[in-house]
């Protein structure tokens, strides 16, 4: 394909920064942000004071002290009772618009830092148990644990045992069990009382939580992971809950005084609106991430917007606390010092042909792409040039320029063959398979003489006409070769390239052609023996 | 907008059999929004016709116009329509007709089904709405058209066959009549489920002229001349 010398182009962007949720990643990352020269607002929208760090009294000091941080910081203006309704215009030049108490404002930003908290939702039902004073959810015990009169209530006079049950009505992270064991050393630690932890998944991965375990242990905590759930109920006042015992292999019961039971962790109510608001794509618990290994540690799927502390997932405070540092230099890298190079192979609309469809606009990954003056545009700074527009586009009104509808053309002719040595064409992805062909020829694997490579940048770019535009032109087989699912780095480039050629494979049986000579494969660069068999396969297919 | 649907290859092919140079014509406005028949479908249905051994030897090429509702449009075909003995049109019936009339010498075959008047959901994903009753009474109706979205067409509702949520044909029908009665409810304005919508006067289904007020002597005119 033919590559255009990379041209830098200059834009302007805007400096101001706004920061959604006024909990602790919200108020770190505004702070860092702040230092880098950059006005910041803050908007206390989702997350405010406790959802992230209810469970932990000294975050909540440190909360205190950011906020005061923040208050008195002369570039961040925080903003209480604020919601952020509209988000228009570009990466880099967006439009917010908000809503405040005193009614609403329009402002010019250039990024957003998204910094929402999560909701602890209580099990009690799973356990079928009813909240009373002897069954506590584990967010009401570490209310009563903040000050003497709540943790003279859980003593209860002479003393008590409490059994924590952890694990088993929720899938169980590392923040779940870090407010079990923390709970429990707490409870440990009062006069004559006693903590049981039975826990089901016990998930310790993150930073110095095995060392919480362990410490817990060491301080008289007793942790036991019951064989299957463990049955609790109240008989005639008294509570008893009996399970499986591992280590002594038989039913065991326990009568605790009081059972605290696990929460588990949902996104905040706002970051559902805030997805459509932003356009921007979550995962499937509705946190505003997906696992894409290809996305910065707080990038989202939108240049410009990213996504911090436990609007991503969930984090412990100090971990969500620690993202600051990576969304201050995302920030900076995005938003220099309001002037920006942009280079690459980009998108561009003909005006003159596009009908206003929005199917552009709906298939962007990236949310590229708006309209203006009833043409689609797309924003140079925003495009990630994965060509998936280009090759959805119903008239042909947008080329990617380096991958033109003419130089794929081109490059299509070129290569099929001729009559007697028809190609096999791999149209490869540059992220993927171009790589595990590269290294399957480095590595010297049998390769088929006629397998000729076509080099796309996302398996999303290669349209329908393409491939029939290979048959015709005498192509003997068509592959096409993309990333693994949920990890394209154009989000779903790989999944509608899937969709497009089982959509063709179709019509060649309707049209009495051979679809078996039209191949689709996911394949990771580090699949180069992979490539070799598939290419194989097809080689020797089509030779009968 | 007017959706429709591509027509399955085989009838496609049935139509052009034995003609030799046929030029796929798409169009630029309804059909290429709902991804029927633009541009590119325009080229895709090319490439299809070239590819398959039942049509092989003839020759297909294509050409989209930005709407063919519109003889002025049309006419920019007409030096080229001479060299093909057929067209496949990707418009919708009415513009399959205007282009067979202008183009009367020269069979011009229909490549879509004109489905519906409807709305786009997203990308490919398509719903009637509207089915140009000509008495609309989407005013009573909290804007939910009762012709096309209730399976009976009834003017006044819902019937006795409701299932409250659903329609009594299909679990899956939901019954338009119970959604007109929850928004008008919402919108506090539900006496007027009340009022009697008279039986529309389905006669006016035949051929129907449109001159808009204002442009009746125009018309007259015209037609004289
Ligand atoms: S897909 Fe093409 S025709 Fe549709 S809005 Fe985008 S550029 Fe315009
Ligand atoms: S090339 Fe990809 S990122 Fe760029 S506008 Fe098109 S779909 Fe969006
Ligand atoms: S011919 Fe039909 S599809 Fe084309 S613009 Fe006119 S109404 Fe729309
Ligand atoms: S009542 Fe329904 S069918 Fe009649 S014009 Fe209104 S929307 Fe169309």
């Amino acid at each position: 394909m033919t590559q255009h010398a990379t041209q830098q182009t200059e834009f302007t962007v805007t400096t101001k920064v706004l920061v959604i949720g006024a909990g602790l990643s919200g108020l770190a990352s505004a702070e860092k942000i702040a230092e880098q020269g950059y006005q910041v607002l803050v908007l206390d929208q989702g997350a405010r004071d406790d959802a992230e760090c209810c469970y932990d009294p000294e975050m909540n000091t440190v909360l205190q002290d950011l906020r005061n941080k923040a208050q008195q910081h002369s570039s961040i203006s925080l903003k209480t009772g604020a919601r952020l309704k509209q988000l228009t215009g570009f990466s880099g030049n967006f439009q917010a618009s908000l809503e405040l108490d005193t009614g609403t404002e329009q402002l010019d930003i250039g990024a957003v830092v998204l910094a929402t908290g999560y909701r602890c939702l209580p099990l009690f039902e799973h356990y079928n148990l009813r909240p009373g004073k002897t069954v506590l959810s584990i967010g009401d015990l570490e209310k009563l644990l903040t000050d003497e009169t709540g943790k003279a209530q859980i003593k209860n006079g002479s003393g008590a045992s409490i059994a924590f049950l952890s694990g088993f009505g929720d899938e169980g992270n590392p923040v779940a069990t870090e407010r079990v064991l923390k709970s429990a050393m707490a409870v440990q630690e009062l006069e004559q009382c006693k903590a049981y932890v039975l826990a089901g998944n016990v998930k310790v991965g993150a930073d110095g939580m095995e060392r919480l375990f362990t410490r817990a242990r060491n301080q008289g905590v007793t942790c036991i992971k019951p064989e299957g759930p463990p049955e609790a109920a109240i008989r005639d006042g008294v509570l008893n809950i009996s399970f499986k015992d591992p280590t002594l292999r038989q039913d065991v019961n326990l009568a605790p005084d009081c059972i605290v039971l696990e929460e588990s962790i949902a996104p905040d109510m706002e970051n559902e609106r805030l997805r459509e608001v932003l356009r921007i794509d979550a995962d499937d618990q509705g946190f505003l991430q997906t696992g894409n290994v290809h996305r910065l540690p707080v990038g989202t799927n939108r240049e410009g917007i990213f996504a911090s502390g436990t609007s991503a997932a969930v984090k412990t405070p100090e971990q969500a606390i620690r993202d600051a540092a990576d969304v201050a230099l995302q920030v900076r890298e995005f938003l220099g010092n309001g002037t920006i190079q942009v280079s690459g192979s980009k998108a561009v609309v003909d005006e003159g042909r596009c009908v206003i469809c929005l199917t552009c606009y709906r298939c962007c990954p990236h949310g590229a792409i708006a309209w203006e003056a009833k043409k689609a545009v797309i924003s140079p700074i925003a495009c990630q040039g994965c060509g998936i527009c280009a090759a959805e586009c119903p008239m042909d009104a947008i080329q990617l320029l380096d991958y033109t509808d003419e130089a794929m053309h081109s490059a299509i002719q070129e290569q099929v063959g001729t009559a007697e040595q028809p190609s096999i064409l791999a149209f490869c992805c540059q992220n993927s398979a171009f790589e595990a062909a590269q290294t399957a020829h480095k590595m010297g694997l049998e390769l088929p003489d006629r397998l000729r490579l076509i080099e796309v940048p996302c398996a999303g770019k290669i349209d329908v006409e393409d491939i029939l535009r290979s048959f015709t032109s005498g192509a003997g087989a068509v592959l096409v070769l993309a990333c693994h699912e949920g990890n394209c780095q154009s989000e779903r480039g790989s999944t509608y390239a899937s969709w497009r050629i089982r959509e063709i494979q179709k019509r060649l049986k309707a049209l009495g052609f051979d679809d078996k000579r039209l191949v689709f494969a996911n394949l990771a660069s580090n699949m180069p023996r992979e490539f070799a068999t598939i290419t194989q396969d097809l080689a020797s297919r089509i030779s009968h | 907008m007017i959706i429709a649907e591509r027509k399955p290859i085989p009838e496609i092919q049935s139509f052009v059999a034995g003609y030799h140079k046929v030029l796929v014509v798409g169009c630029g406005t309804c059909v290429a929004v709902c991804l029927a028949g633009g541009s590119k479908e325009a080229e895709i249905l090319t490439n299809e016709l070239t590819l398959s051994p039942k049509t092989a030897g003839a020759r297909f090429e294509s050409r989209t116009l930005e709407r063919q509702c519109d003889m002025e449009f049309l006419s920019e075909l007409d030096e080229q329509a001479a060299e093909y003995d057929a067209l496949l049109s990707m418009a919708c019936g009415a513009g399959v007709q205007l282009l067979a009339e202008r183009f009367s010498r020269i069979p011009v075959f229909p490549a879509v089904n004109t489905s519906c008047i409807g709305v786009n959901r997203s990308v490919g994903w398509y719903e009637e709405n509207c089915r140009a009753c000509g008495t609309c009474v989407l005013a009573l109706t909290a804007g939910i058209c009762p012709v096309t979205r209730c399976a009976k067409g009834l003017f006044n509702g819902p019937c006795g066959g409701t299932n409250i949520t659903s329609c009594e044909i299909h679990p899956d029908q939901p019954c338009a009549w119970h959604m007109i009665y929850e928004r008008l409810a919402a919108q506090d304005r539900l006496q007027q489920i009340m009022e009697i919508s008279p039986a529309n006067d389905w006669r006016n289904q035949q051929p129907r002229t449109i001159v808009q007020p204002g442009y009746e002597e125009r018309t007259s005119a015209l037609k004289e001349q």
